[in-house]
């Protein structure tokens, strides 16, 4: 009778056990989804005081904007975008989404339900970096203006500082296009 | 009749072989394993006896304890039976059948643009798509081991968008990736390469430790489920019916040209593979461009220069073939682009379909009679499912 109930007690324990693994995890916090986050990448700033020392930041709203920002306070400070698409990745991992403003586009991605900018890329010539270069400046001008620390890749001259970089896309010696985005 | 008694904590315990009862005619031992009737040798049989009944207890607690928790774990892990599809249709591959002379890995772009039904169809082209979410490179790597353990197609086409991205981005992609292989060294090399921090290579054999958080979260799915899955895809192929045009003129510029250098190891390594196996490799980029999932004219390049390198190996591009596949994007794309409907992979598979035939003589093989009779079984459970769903179909209905 003694063997039987020890064994009883014993399944009893594994059970017990296995209820505590599975309280162990609290709450997922996943919502819906089927499968709970648990390490997704983060490549956002946290402290709001680094993001804006040690990174490429874009004047505009009266805020300097810094890839890897949330998006939270920006909107409001620049105002309703021209327009606005928003697209789902495949199976979920949230949305990503584009905000077009004249003259610069505002480019996000998710990150356990919070939106971050990604990049933001110069629409036109309507838009300076905080050290004054535009599309349509020659090349000189980024490399008076910025120095010689680039890297340069078919004619795209990239500048790092911190999880953020500065892009300048080079055809013919002229700039065609500026993008602030977030490096790893 | 094999009876004995064992005295323990002023308790007789009678036991006999799967029977319990009192003892009678048995050679009795007290807790000290004094001999209470018997020689020497009897005492020695009853100290086995008792070895040997503490053994068989052992054992079948632990088979208990497994038992268990591989209920637990069952019950658990995501059934992926609605909505996110995409972690079900990985392990539908091993029920497949094999014998496929052309297999397809790759990401979104392969199991949304590419339906193995119409290969059959159109020219009895019988092939698989080996597809999951965020595929990364290594991963198809290993899958493509995996499935040479099963079969050897006469052609790989592998996924080019897969080139783009060097680095884990999120775990779900990975788990929906992985958790449908068999275990394998395999599925556990792939996993080693794409272990986020924090994560343990162990929660890839035992899901249990990964999912146990779920235990609050179960539903209807996770009993239904528990034993059985309904299949999610047509040969790995996902249908979609949905139709949302693409207007978007957002533009999102290149900003590295380069892919990162693990691509290009794991390319090299599937090529080898490949080689290797006497199987061409199709590199193929699906029809899709848009700011969401971009592609540039600086990567098709790379990847011509590639092909042109190795024998056997050929890159195609659907955006530079666009025209004759024919795409229509204000009607072959539920979500402004970034993925074909029903539409749309029609025409892709119809074009690529081509290629397979004329360019590798891939065999039509609609004569033999179990292939055909499976496929039928296929294009039944297609047609029903696209009834359910709704929307266009390149058949021509539109319920």
């Amino acid at each position: 009778m003694n063997n039987a109930v020890k064994t009883i007690s014993l399944i009893l324990a594994v059970l017990a056990a296995l209820c505590g693994l599975a309280s162990c995890g609290g709450g997922s916090g996943a919502g819906d989804l089927t499968l709970p986050p648990e390490n997704t990448e983060v490549r956002h700033q946290t402290d709001a005081g680094t993001q804006r020392s040690g990174l490429y930041c874009f004047p505009a709203g009266g805020k300097y904007i810094a890839p890897g920002d949330e998006l939270t306070d920006i909107i409001p400070a620049l105002g309703n975008p021209v327009s606005f698409e928003q697209s789902e990745s495949c199976a979920y991992v949230g949305m990503d989404k584009v905000y077009v403003y004249n003259g610069f586009t505002i480019f996000t991605y998710p990150d356990n339900g919070i939106d971050y900018v990604l990049m933001i890329v110069f629409t036109d010539d309507s838009m300076a970096t905080a050290e004054g270069v535009r599309v349509g400046d020659s090349i000189s001008k980024v490399t008076a203006s910025y120095g010689q620390g680039f890297s340069e890749d078919s004619g795209i001259y990239t500048y790092k500082r911190g999880v953020s970089a500065l892009q300048f896309s080079v055809i013919n010696d002229t700039v065609r296009s500026i993008q602030y985005l977030c490096v790893e | 009749m094999n009876n004995q008694t064992d005295s323990k904590n002023g308790t007789d315990i009678a036991i006999e072989n799967g029977v319990a009862g009192t003892g009678a005619n048995g050679d009795g031992v007290n807790e000290t394993g004094e001999e209470e009737s018997g020689g020497g040798a009897t005492g020695g049989r009853a100290g086995k006896r008792r070895a040997l009944r503490a053994a068989a207890a052992v054992c079948a607690f632990l088979l208990l304890s497994a038992l268990l928790l591989a209920f637990a774990q069952a019950l658990v892990v995501p059934k992926y039976m609605s909505f996110p599809y995409e972690g079900g249709m990985v392990r539908e591959y091993y029920g497949s059948g094999y014998g496929h002379s052309a297999v397809f890995i790759g990401d979104c772009e392969f199991y949304e643009c590419v339906n193995p039904l119409v290969l059959w169809e159109e020219y009895g082209i019988n092939s698989y798509v080996r597809g999951s979410s965020q595929q990364l490179i290594w991963h198809s790597y290993y899958y493509l081991l995996e499935t040479l353990r099963y079969e050897t197609p006469k052609v790989v086409v592998f996924n080019a968008v897969e080139m783009k991205i060097g680095s884990v981005q999120h775990e779900e992609y990975t788990r929906l990736t992985l958790d449908g292989l068999r275990l394998s060294r395999y599925k556990l090399e792939a996993a080693k390469l794409s272990l986020t921090e924090g994560e343990s290579l162990l929660s890839y054999v035992f899901p249990i430790l990964r999912y146990h958080s779920r235990w609050s979260e179960l539903n209807s799915d996770d009993w239904k489920y528990l034993f059985r899955r309904d299949p999610v895809t047509f040969n790995g192929y996902l249908l979609m019916t949905g139709v949302k045009p693409r207007t978007s003129e957002i533009v999102r510029p290149l900003t590295d040209p380069s892919f990162p250098d693990v691509c290009w190891e794991y390319l090299d390594k599937i090529r080898e593979t490949c080689a290797e196996n006497g199987i061409e490799l199709l590199i193929f980029k699906a029809p899709t461009n848009t700011w969401h999932y971009p592609w540039y004219d600086e990567w098709d390049v790379q990847l011509v220069g590639y092909a042109e390198r190795y024998e056997g190996v050929r890159y195609v591009s659907a955006i530079t073939e666009e025209d004759a596949v024919g795409i229509d994007w204000s009607t072959d794309t539920y979500d402004a682009g970034d993925h074909l409907n029903e539409l749309g992979a029609a025409k892709v598979s119809s074009w690529i379909g081509r290629i397979l035939r004329d360019d590798y003589g891939l065999p039509d093989e609609s004569g033999d009679p179990d292939l055909s009779a499976s496929w039928d079984r296929t294009a039944a459970r297609y047609a029903e499912e696209l009834a359910k769903k709704g929307g266009p179909s390149h058949a021509g209905t539109d319920s």
